[in-house]
């Protein structure tokens, strides 16, 4: 579950959920923000995923959350803290699990206000599913 | 020599029943594990067991599967903390076990904290068995879970099929596959699109009747399913309560499935103890109460077994009448009334779901298996304290009370077998017997009454009562020599001579408490609790009067003192005569879990002679932590071969009282008894009488597992 935390900035927020058991989520009021995270998740290392697969691909990952956010997305997330994440190939129908390493890893999703209203009125409950928040 | 002391009349009960449980062929005592033809059962000690082949989740058996390693059997280091609490997280996992032993779907509804999908897959890393997920939130597409037509990505030839049919994600867990365990987690249940649900009910359907499952998907192929190989577990928030999207089930939807409410929310004790187990203020599993334990036997009773149980016509009965309550209460909305999910008790699918529990789960104790299916089919539907507090009172009712039992203990009654007509006959004459035995005392003068009204212990004839009401109306003896006197003594007229007592006040209500012991009827529980309600008795004295009661109420008080803080010691005592499963594994705790004198154990276990008592005795005597006087004297009416050959070591080491050896044969009267005298106290009258005069403690434990306790008001 969600717990929006109050670290001084982004930067001591990214360094907090390394090591965590869920997917950590931040939140850009704007683009000018969402530019600017994006930005400063570069500097730390934190490298963008464009798909599911890929957030495994990198010690410290993080992917952008758009409005028509896919579903595997959303499974992501919620199996993320379970030990194992099922990742379902719509196209060649075929499934990968992938086992979490908590303690060497971080993955946090990038979303700005609008879009993650959106998703959350779609009924993929982000706040609840990810673990820790950031805002500014 | 043969040499029948008086007084050993008064402790010659040994032919009386023992009221807590009844075996026949099918019911072989489960504490006896040499009994032939006896099934193997298993109580495990600690909450999560495992060997080789098996992990035991609080007494539930499952299989590991034998493939091996597995992409969808989940790592076991992914769960090094997990946190096995008592509240959740393990009657979850003996849940899920049941439900997956029986083949049973199971409908897991509870609040996204709680670890729902974590728990299964944690168990199924240690079962090495296979994940199939599916996350029904959003998914309209019957086809991602079924399986659907794709472009060939193998064509490599002309003749080579352009489309090719693959699996989805549940087809894939329905596959049988050698040596591969598979279950099929349904995530957010209550999320899903009508059309998936009424997909996956077929699947159910066709799991139930172990036929195939029929996809039309692929022109019809029929994919054999297994419910032995193929676990289905739904789950799901609670519908409302903050979870958007989530609307309820029809009621009508759920009666395919085993449903299971946790709370919405960590319980706070949970909370508190799974943080302090996280910071390692508390060990990562939390001990739990032997009731939460479930007993499994090796393999299933066949339906033409079941008649054969002792007590199931009677219980089957109650049964009945417990299930139209239930679905009265739930009706009226008595119960479950702020559950935003609605269910109902389902007039064919509950009796069949309890006749399976009971085929799968009978260990001996018809009373014991079949309360636990209802806690596991009806209760287990409830998520209000109050709720399950109500239906647990309904469910104790649902229990068989034998009128009189013969034991086949092999204990203190030595002898040929008997049937019941020929027991009750004896415990008459007996009880016969010490009247008149009391009443020519009188007649002579040659005891004093106060010692007539004590000796009067255990017995509720009628003379025995009459005696009592001349010695009040004489006033010739004091009160509460004849309320000690009633110890053990359960009959209507001895409770309304206690209740007597308490109106005049002529009596310490203590001493009515200890005179309760050996009785375990409706009644004297109620007596217990008004003393309880008033605060006019201590609990210790309560306890320690529950000496020799070991019914399933009896058991639940105790736990409850336990809970309250009363002292091990004194429960352990108050266990005299108490030789139970329950009562033996409650000791059992207490050893492991220690805050208990382990002379006290060994004292509670007096009046107990069943194997798994004699093996208590013998590690107490192997760790050498227990006085050995203690352990003489907890073998007071025993009389079987092992206890015997235990007196004779302790007399050979010398390493006891000789008295306490002596004392302890009192009540056990059969043929090894009096050659035990003959062989060691021959010489010796004093120790030779003593050997008939038991201490206090025995003496309770003897009257009230083998005196005249309530059953014999109603012979």
């Amino acid at each position: 579950m969600s717990h929006t935390s109050n670290p001084k900035s982004i930067e001591e927020f990214l360094f907090v959920i390394q090591g965590g058991k869920e997917v950590g989520l931040v939140i850009a009021k704007d683009d000018e923000e969402f530019a600017s995270f994006a930005k400063v998740m570069e500097g730390f290392d934190f490298k963008r995923s464009e798909n599911i697969a890929g957030l495994f691909k990198s010690p410290k990952t993080y992917f952008v959350i758009t409005g028509d956010v896919d579903k595997d997305v959303y499974d992501f997330i919620v199996q993320y803290p379970t030990g194992q994440v099922e990742i379902f190939d719509k196209k060649l129908m075929r499934s990968q699990t992938l086992s979490p390493d908590y303690k060497n890893s971080a993955i946090v999703l990038l979303v700005d206000k609008d879009n993650l209203n959106k998703i959350q009125e779609k009924g993929f409950d982000l706040l609840s599913s990810t673990g820790p928040a950031f805002q500014a | 020599m043969t040499f029948y002391h008086p007084q050993a009349l008064l402790f010659k009960h040994k032919y009386m029943n023992s009221p807590e449980r009844q075996f026949n062929a099918l019911t072989p005592d489960p504490e006896k594990k040499d009994a032939s033809n006896a099934p193997e059962v298993i109580i495990e000690k600690t909450p999560i067991a495992e060997t080789e082949t098996d992990v035991v989740y609080l007494g539930v058996t499952l299989e590991k599967s034998k493939s091996g390693d597995d992409q969808f059997v989940p790592k076991r280091e992914q769960y090094a903390d997990f946190i096995n609490d008592k509240e959740v997280a393990l009657p979850l996992q003996r849940d899920i076990a049941i439900a997956f032993l029986s083949g049973e779907p199971l409908l897991v509804d509870g609040g996204t904290s709680l670890g729902k999908t974590t728990t299964v897959r944690k168990m199924a890393a240690e079962l090495g068995w296979e994940i199939h997920y599916a996350n029904l939130n959003g998914a309209t597409d019957v086809e991602d879970l079924m399986g659907r037509y794709i472009p060939n990505p193998h064509k490599s030839k002309p003749e080579d099929p352009e489309y090719i049919f693959a699996d989805g994600k549940v087809t894939s867990g329905l596959r049988q596959e050698e040596g591969k365990t598979k279950i099929v987690i349904l995530d957010e249940f209550n999320a899903s699109a009508p059309n998936i649900l009424i997909r996956l009910h077929e699947v159910l359907d066709a799991l139930e009747r172990g036929g195939d499952v029929i996809l039309s998907e692929d022109a019809s192929e029929a994919v054999p399913v297994n419910k032995e190989r193929t676990k289905i577990i739904a789950l799901m928030n609670p519908p409302g309560k903050g979870y958007f999207g989530r609307e309820p089930l029809d009621p009508a939807q759920l009666r395919r499935w085993v449903y299971k409410k946790l709370p919405s929310e960590l319980p706070e004790s949970t909370f508190s103890y799974s943080t302090d187990a996280l910071f390692g203020a508390e060990p990562t599993s939390q001990n739990v109460t032997p009731d939460m334990f479930i007993r499994t036997r090796e393999g299933s009773l066949t339906p033409e077994q079941l008649p054969e149980i002792p007590g199931l016509i009677e219980v089957l009965e109650k049964y009945k009448e417990f299930h139209k309550a239930a679905k009265e209460l739930l009706k009226n909305r008595k119960v479950a009334e702020d559950q935003p999910q609605a269910f109902t008790f389902d007039d064919r699918m509950e009796p069949r779901r309890v006749r399976d529990f009971v085929l799968r789960f009978y260990t001996g104790d018809i009373n014991e298996t079949f309360q636990q299916a209802l806690r596991y089919y009806y209760s287990n539907k409830l998520e209000n304290k109050a709720d399950r507090d109500m239906f647990e009172e309904l469910i104790r009712v649902v229990e068989y009370k034998p009128t009189v039992v013969p034991s086949r203990r092999k204990g203190i009654e030595a002898g040929p077998e008997r049937n019941t007509e020929e027991i009750i006959s004896e415990s008459f004459e007996i009880a016969e017997k010490i009247t008149k035995k009391m009443e020519q005392f009188l007649t002579e003068g040659s005891v004093s009454k106060n010692s007539i009204a004590l000796g009067l212990t255990g017995v509720g004839t009628a003379a025995a009562m009459e005696m009592r009401k001349q010695f009040l109306t004489e006033g010739s003896v004091s009160k509460n020599s004849i309320a000690l006197g009633l110890t053990g003594v359960g009959t209507a007229a001895a409770m309304e001579m206690r209740k007597q007592f308490l109106t005049e006040g002529s009596v310490p209500k203590n001493t009515i408490a200890f005179s309760l012991a050996g009785v375990g009827t409706a009644a004297a529980m109620e007596m217990r609790k008004q003393f309880l309600t008033e605060g006019s008795v201590s609990k210790n004295s309560i306890v320690l009067g529950l000496t020799g009661v070991g019914t399933a109420a009896a058991m639940e008080m105790r736990k409850q003192f336990l809970t309250d803080g009363v002292s091990k010691n004194y429960i352990a005592l108050g266990l005299t005569g108490v030789g139970t499963a329950v009562a033996m594994e409650m000791r059992k705790q207490f050893l492991t879990d220690g805050g208990v004198s382990k002379n006290s154990i060994a004292l509670g276990l007096a009046g107990v002679g069943t194997a798994a008592a004699m093996e208590m005795r013998k590690q107490l005597l192997t760790e050498g932590s227990v006085d050995k006087n203690y352990i003489a004297r907890s073998l007071a009416g025993v009389g079987t071969a092992a206890a015997m050959e235990m007196r004779k070591q302790l007399l050979t080491e010398g390493s006891v009282d000789k008295n306490y050896i002596a004392r302890s044969l009192a009540g056990a009267n059969n043929k090894e008894s009096f050659e035990f005298r003959e062989n060691n106290f021959n010489s010796d009258d004093e120790l030779y009488l003593k050997s008939f005069i038991t201490e206090s403690v025995e003496i309770d434990a003897i009257i009230c597992r083998y005196g005249f306790e309530g059953d014999m008001s109603k012979t």
